[in-house]
């Protein structure tokens, strides 16, 4: 067994996870990027998208960040997210609709251009959760 | 005794029906109050998470770059205004509107978001420059909305609309006591923010800080935290005026309730005599009227 370290996972509803993980998959603002045990000092901001972690027994846990903070010290990793959900969580036929509703309106100009995109974004990464 | 029988009779059916209103409701702001709190402890420690590394970056970048920290001259004043979309709870919404206006020296500079339809329609009636309103979600305030209030208003106060921005919100003291409070968001105080020293773990900290390596850069970092901070200080507002809207209604419906129930001892003593006195007053009209006939 590999070694662990802690990983906490907070989210402003309350605290989505606090555990010993041994590994974990991130997608940063700049790429994917892996934390193990005994990972350098980062700070870094996540983009919105899919985490996929390693337990200390060899289980795997999946689940959607949508964006947030990430900072690694030897201590403990602590992920500052604005939500966190399991696949468990998510309604694969609301974030269809969803990403639809958002194509749409991206193709409109009435709607504000960015949101969309958000929208979309948080779409995509909840389907793409959904059907690992 | 001038009333009727059937008149107090009457009025008892209806004050008891109130009361049975004010008494479920009652009910139904504990239950709902309970919730609320639940959720204002599950934020927290998100917010002491989020002061924490704010402190950090803002000791690392070491200037005060960002236009959110500056200080400036001002002319204008954005509210963040937090009242709830209901009435019926007291003095909940009037207590916020009393202190904004208190708050405001010329109508003319100041510049209203309002979340919560009460807010909304007491400001509007008083002609104030509302530049935008957030209805249906004072119940159970939700991150997302907190982030959308957050980046219009950040937006506006980077654009030059206003120089500085006051939340106003109720802070939830316990399940008896609420009190409108007024905070500055922005400008952001850096010495609000710098980290405060804990014995001991201080020069852990210190030392795991100084190989920590950012990317991007710490101001950058800066950037992208500050509305977060921003939004997670409106999100918490949010929710604490919720539980002390919930709050504010438990109490004024069970004082509400507490009168209905003097009300109905009172006019139950009426009744009582009011009948009382009429079977007195027939039983002489028979005693007289027997007399008569002899």
């Amino acid at each position: 067994m590999a070694e662990t370290f802690r990983l906490k996972i907070i989210a402003p509803t309350g605290v989505f996870y606090d555990g010993q993980v041994e590994r974990i998959v991130l997608r940063g603002c700049e790429g994917e990027f892996a934390v193990l045990a005994e990972h350098t000092p980062l700070t870094t901001i996540l983009a919105v998208g899919t985490f996929n972690m390693i337990l200390g027994d060899n289980q795997h846990k999946s689940g959607t960040l949508l964006g947030g903070l990430v900072t690694v010290t030897p201590r403990e990793t602590i992920v500052l997210t604005d939500a966190a959900e399991w696949p468990e969580d998510i309604d694969l036929n609301r974030a269809r609709e969803a990403k639809e509703r958002a194509e749409q309106r991206l193709k409109d100009d009435k709607f504000d251009a960015a949101r969309a995109q958000a929208a979309l974004e948080r779409a995509i990464a909840r389907i793409s959760t959904k059907e690992k | 005794m001038a009333e009727n029988v059937q008149d107090i009779k009457r009025r008892i059916k209806s004050v008891n029906s109130t009361k049975q209103i004010t008494h479920a409701m009652e009910l139904v702001a504990s239950a709902k109050l309970r919730k609320t709190r639940e959720y204002a402890e599950g934020r927290r420690p998100y917010f002491e998470a989020m002061i924490e590394s704010m402190g950090i970056f803002v000791g690392k970048s070491g200037s005060t770059k960002s236009v959110f920290m500056n200080q400036r001259e001002v002319k204008k004043t954005a509210y963040i205004v937090i009242t709830g979309d209901k009435g019926l709870a007291g003095g909940y919404n009037v207590n916020i509107a009393k202190l904004v206006e208190e708050h405001v020296a010329n109508k003319e500079d100041a510049v209203l978001y309002t979340v919560g339809s009460r807010g909304r329609d007491y400001f509007r009636n008083r002609d104030y420059n509302i530049q935008g309103e957030y209805l249906g979600n004072s119940e159970r305030p939700n991150f997302f909305n907190a982030k959308e209030v957050t980046r219009i208003v950040m937006e506006g106060y980077k654009n030059g609309e206003y120089d500085e921005v006051y939340l106003v919100y109720t802070k939830f003291v316990s399940t008896i006591s609420q009190h409108p409070y007024l905070l500055k968001v922005l400008p952001l105080d850096v010495n609000d923010l710098k980290p405060a020293q804990k014995d001991g773990e201080a020069e852990e900290t210190k030392v795991e800080h100084s190989v920590m390596q950012y990317e991007p850069e710490p101001d950058e970092l800066l950037e992208y935290l500050i509305p977060n901070f921003v939004t997670s200080t409106v999100y918490g507002a949010m929710i604490e005026s919720a539980a002390s809207e919930q709050g504010a209604r438990r109490t004024a419906m069970e004082s509400a309730t507490t009168n209905a129930n003097e009300m109905i001892d009172g006019l139950t003593l009426k009744y009582n005599r009011v009948r009382q006195a009429a079977i007195t007053q027939e039983i002489s009209e028979i005693v007289s009227g027997a007399e008569a006939l002899k």
